[in-house]
């Protein structure tokens, strides 16, 4: 299984808007997601595992315990920078 | 009939404003006051240099829901008969409209205050990333002031 993970604001400026990870099999819950993308693209690293970056799932902001379901369409925020 | 969009395209803000107000004028309408807010995009960032674009960056169906979470939470917490929130995505330049926020209700402080309320909440709160552009063709992204964390939380402390 894939899973296409979009980055937002900028997230989006080290490797473009979309990562996609091939292998999902060790990534469960938000932060094995993060730790997985941390690991494949140092690059990545500091800003994905900070916690003033947050994930979204579904349209849903959720936290690092979230499961990370087949098929769901995950984001990761960076601060927002509001209206 | 609450309104709430996220526009892709320029926002006539004097349009908008006055069909929300006219629905409040026709006959057997009920309402005494109206209250809004429209956000232009400024000429200048905040160390004074001149501005030529604005980008607000928006995220699939987040963005319209936490919009939508805040009119939610504003048409609950105040007596509106009424509410509008309309929010531009993509680039703009300066003069442009950003926002225009309004709401109905029988006085005017239930209408004041729901402007307000919404307005602080969408300036920490709604699902936006903004990139400014400066004349030397340089961007960088904005994130919110403390002033506006601050504005946001008095709300929380003044209770329900």
């Amino acid at each position: 299984m894939t899973l296409t993970v979009d980055l937002c604001g900028r997230l989006a400026e080290p490797l473009g808007p979309q990562l996609i990870i091939d292998d999902c099999s060790a990534i469960h819950c938000v932060a094995d997601l993060r730790e997985a993308i941390a690991s494949a693209h140092p690059v990545l690293a500091a800003q994905i595992m900070s916690q003033r970056v947050r994930a979204c799932i579904d349209n849903e902001i959720v936290r690092d315990t979230a499961l990370v379901g087949p098929g769901a369409i995950v984001a990761f925020f960076p601060p927002l920078s509001g209206g | 009939m609450m309104r709430v969009a996220l526009l892709s395209k320029a926002l006539d803000a004097g349009g908008e404003y006055a069909a929300f107000l006219s629905e409040r004028t026709a006959a057997g309408a009920t309402d005494g006051a109206v209250a809004s807010m429209v956000g232009l995009v400024r000429a200048t960032a905040k160390d004074g240099s001149a501005l030529t674009e604005l980008t607000l960056e928006h995220y699939r169906g987040a963005t319209i829901t936490s919009m939508q979470g805040i009119a939610d939470d504003a048409a609950q917490r105040f007596a509106l008969s009424d509410l509008l929130l309309l929010h531009r995505t993509g680039t703009m330049v300066p003069g442009d409209a950003i926002v225009l926020v309004a709401a109905a209700a029988t006085h005017r402080r239930a209408a004041f205050d729901a402007v307000d309320y919404m307005m602080d909440r969408l300036k920490s709160e709604a699902v936006f990333w903004k990139r400014e552009r400066g004349a030397d063709g340089q961007s960088q992204w904005i994130e919110p002031t403390l002033q506006d964390n601050i504005d946001a939380q008095r709300w929380i402390e003044n209770g329900s």
